[in-house]
């Protein structure tokens, strides 16, 4: 049950694409750096992905970038609950 | 054609250094009197949105220095329509009033100029 880190933005890169296809049960995801512009990309689908994986978004580099107001699906989290996640997990796997 | 100069931005503001370098030489060549005009498009647009708010020191926030590129001259400045709808963003959320262009107006406005540069 790894956490799935996103860092790239998915309007030059296919991180996110290419991250669901190893997406198994009990899976969650993190957006970090410019992977949080995943939440302006209408093809993440990522209220879809909420129903069977927890989604996280690491706020100070949403800040940072002035994304604000998340859905409610994704979980703001700061670097402490970033490095709960890492220990919580089996194994964290960058994008 | 004038000696003119056309910096197109399409790289995401904290990604890189490229979105700083663009910036740092739209601001000289203002300051030279240069003709120049930037563009934004792709994930550059994100360097528009108003509430950046870097967290690390040192890192400059973007949106405070393209809001300064008026006092270098640098009024031109222009934003792909088309970028700015796949990433739903707002004209209202930029931090600096750009015109906004279709693809067609983008291309033809480019290539007016001598010098064009892609950072």
């Amino acid at each position: 049950m790894p956490l799935h880190i996103i860092k790239q933005s998915p309007f030059d890169s296919p991180s996110l694409a290419q991250c669901k296809l190893t997406l198994s049960a009990g899976d969650a995801i993190l957006f970090i750096e410019n992977g949080i512009y995943c939440l302006n990309h209408t093809d993440s689908e990522l209220q879809k992905l909420a129903e069977n994986y927890s989604l996280y978004i690491l706020s100070p580099d949403a800040e940072t970038r002035g994304i604000s107001n998340f859905p409610d699906y994704v979980t703001a989290i700061d670097y402490e609950e970033f490095v709960k996640l890492t220990i919580e997990f089996s194994a964290s796997i960058s994008w | 054609m004038s000696n003119s100069i056309a910096i197109i931005n399409r790289s995401a503001p904290y990604g890189s250094s490229h979105a700083t370098e663009s910036l740092d030489l739209a601001m000289i060549a203002g300051t030279f009197g240069q003709d120049i005009s930037v563009y934004f498009f792709g994930d550059a647009v994100f360097q528009l949105i108003e509430q950046q708010k870097p967290q690390t020191k040192g890192v400059k926030n973007l949106s405070k220095v393209i809001k300064s590129l008026i006092f270098f001259d640098v009024e031109n400045i222009y934003v792909c329509q088309k970028s700015m709808q796949e990433r739903s963003i707002q004209l209202s959320e930029l931090c600096v009033d750009a015109t906004l262009l279709s693809n067609d107006d983008l291309k033809a406005s480019i290539n007016k100029h001598s010098r064009i540069m892609v950072f």
